[in-house]
C-alpha cells in the first residue's frame, strides 16, 4: 500500500513548467565545442533545472570552473608547449578543444538517459539557437576573464 | 420495426456495431450509427463517449472535450470519459492535469493495468524514467503480457541499455504475443533505429506505412528512415553509427589532420586539406537538412 501511494504522489506540477523537453544533444555539444566548459555547463545545468536534477548535477558547474581554469593556465604558463612540439606551432587550440569535448562526453553522460529519451520518444526540443549564443558569449568572457587573472 | 420498448437491446447491437466500425477506423460510419441511436437516446452516455472518442481519434479534440464534458457532467465516473479526458490533456501538452486524472482513475481501480501502462507513459514523456519504471512494473505484476506495459518497458530498456546487443526481453515478448499490433511494430523500427540497423529499420516503417496508408506519423518515418539510408549520407557513418562520440572523434581527427598537414606537407597539399575538411564540415551539417526536403 505504501508503494502504491509513493507511485500516486503526483510529480508534475501545473504552475511549474514540467520537464517536458530538454535541450537537444547538439546544442550542449556545439555551445561546449565553441565556448569551452563554462558555456557547455550553462545549458547543461538549464537541463538540470528542467529536469529538476540540479540538486544532482551541481557538480557540473565545478567540473567546468575547474575545466575552464585548466585551460586558462595551460593557455598563459606555456602549458601546451609538449602538444606544439608534436604537432606544430598552434596546437593549443587543438588540445582546447578536445578539453571541451571531454567536457562535453562529461555532460552527456550525466544527461545520456534523458537525451536518448527525447531521441526515442521523439520529443520537440526548445529552441537552442538564443540560449546557445548566450552560453557560447558566456563562456568566452568567462575564458578571457580566467585567462586575465592568470596574466596578473 | 422496433417498438420502444426494444430500445434497451437495439441500443446494446447498435452499440457493438459502432464498437466494430470504430475498430476499423470506419469512423464515418460509426458517426452516422451513433447519430441514428442518438435519436432516440440523446443522452446515453456511451454513445457521448463513442461520439467524443471518433472526433478524439480524428483530431478533433475542441469537439472531443465538449462531449466528454457534457459526458461527465451526467455520469462524473464514467470510466471511458476519464481516460478520455486524460488522454485530451496529454493531446494538449497538459501533462499535470493529465497526471491528476490518471491518479484519481488509480485510486478508484488501483488492480487495473492498463492505468499503470498509461499513467507509465506519460511519465516516460515527461522525462520521469523512474517512476515510469515503477509504474510499469505494476503494469506488468497485474497483467504480464499487457501489451501498453511491455511497450513502456520495451522502450524503457531501449532508452536505458547501454549495449546494442543486450536483449529486449519485452520487445521480444510483444512481437511475440502482439505482433499484429502497431505499436509492436513501431516499437521494433525504434529498437532497430537506436541500434543504428536503419535498412532494417526502414523495412518495418514500410511495413507499417503499407497497413496504415493514410498515417502521416508513418509517412514521415519512413521518410527519415530513407534519408538516413541514401547513398550520399555514406560519409556520415560515423555520426550514424555512433551519434555524437563519433562526430567528436570525426571532429578531432579532422582538425588534427589540418594541424599536422600545415607543419609536414607543402603549403599546396595542406590548403587542399583544410578545403576538403571545411566542405566535409559545411557538408555533414547542410546536406542532411537539403535531402530530408527533396525525400
Amino acid at each position: 500500500m505504501d508503494h502504491n501511494s509513493d507511485l500516486l504522489r503526483p510529480s508534475l506540477s501545473a504552475d511549474h513548467n514540467p520537464s517536458a523537453a530538454i535541450y537537444t544533444v547538439r546544442t550542449a555539444f556545439l555551445t561546449t565545442f565553441i565556448g569551452g566548459p563554462v558555456a557547455g555547463a550553462a545549458i547543461a545545468l538549464l537541463n538540470s533545472y528542467r529536469l529538476k536534477r540540479l540538486a544532482v548535477d551541481w557538480p557540473l558547474a565545478l567540473i567546468a570552473i575547474a575545466a575552464s581554469a585548466l585551460l586558462a593556465w595551460m593557455a598563459t604558463h606555456g602549458g601546451w608547449h609538449w602538444l606544439d612540439t608534436a604537432l606544430g606551432r598552434g596546437s593549443g587550440s587543438i588540445g582546447a578543444r578536445v578539453v571541451n569535448l571531454i567536457f562535453f562526453a562529461i555532460v552527456y553522460a550525466f544527461h545520456r538517459t534523458y537525451f536518448k529519451s527525447m531521441s526515442v520518444l521523439g520529443l520537440a526540443a526548445p529552441n537552442g539557437l538564443p540560449v546557445g549564443i548566450g552560453a557560447i558569449i558566456l563562456g568566452l568572457f568567462a575564458n578571457v576573464g580566467m585567462m586575465k587573472a592568470f596574466l596578473q | 420495426m422496433s417498438g420502444p420498448e426494444d430500445n434497451g437491446p437495439n441500443l446494446a447491437a447498435l452499440l457493438q456495431q459502432a464498437h466494430a466500425l470504430i475498430d476499423r477506423r470506419r469512423y464515418l460510419q460509426a458517426r452516422q450509427l451513433l447519430a441514428t441511436a442518438a435519436q432516440t437516446h440523446p443522452d446515453n452516455p456511451q454513445l457521448l463517449y463513442l461520439a467524443a472518442f471518433i472526433d478524439y481519434s480524428e483530431g478533433k479534440l475542441d469537439d472531443a472535450e465538449k462531449t466528454v464534458h457534457a459526458l461527465l457532467l451526467q455520469e462524473p465516473e464514467h470510466y471511458g470519459g476519464r481516460t478520455l479526458r486524460a488522454e485530451l490533456y496529454e493531446s494538449r501538452k497538459q501533462w499535470a492535469q493529465a497526471e491528476t486524472v490518471w491518479i484519481d482513475l488509480l485510486k478508484d481501480y488501483p488492480e487495473e493495468a492498463n492505468l499503470y501502462a498509461s499513467y507509465a507513459e506519460l511519465m516516460m514523456r515527461t522525462l520521469h524514467l523512474d517512476k515510469a519504471q515503477r509504474l510499469m512494473q505494476e503494469g506488468l505484476r497485474l497483467e504480464p503480457n499487457h501489451p501498453q506495459c511491455l511497450y513502456v518497458a520495451a522502450l524503457i530498456h531501449i532508452i536505458q541499455g547501454r549495449s546494442s546487443d543486450t536483449e529486449n526481453e519485452h520487445l521480444q515478448r510483444l512481437l511475440t504475443e502482439y505482433p499484429e499490433r502497431l505499436q509492436s511494430l513501431m516499437t521494433l523500427v525504434v529498437a532497430l533505429n537506436q541500434r543504428g540497423d536503419n535498412r532494417s529499420a526502414l523495412r518495418v516503417a514500410q511495413q507499417l506505412l503499407t497497413l496504415r496508408p493514410d498515417s502521416p506519423q508513418f509517412l514521415k518515418l519512413v521518410k527519415e528512415l530513407k534519408m538516413q539510408t541514401h547513398w550520399s549520407l555514406l560519409p556520415l557513418y560515423p555520426m550514424q553509427r555512433w551519434g555524437w562520440g563519433g562526430a567528436a572523434v570525426v571532429t578531432v581527427l579532422g582538425i588534427g589532420l589540418v594541424h599536422a598537414s600545415k607543419s609536414s606537407l607543402t603549403s599546396d597539399v595542406a590548403s587542399v586539406i583544410g578545403y576538403v575538411w571545411l566542405a566535409y564540415v559545411v557538408y555533414s551539417w547542410v546536406w542532411p537538412q537539403i535531402l530530408r526536403k527533396l525525400i
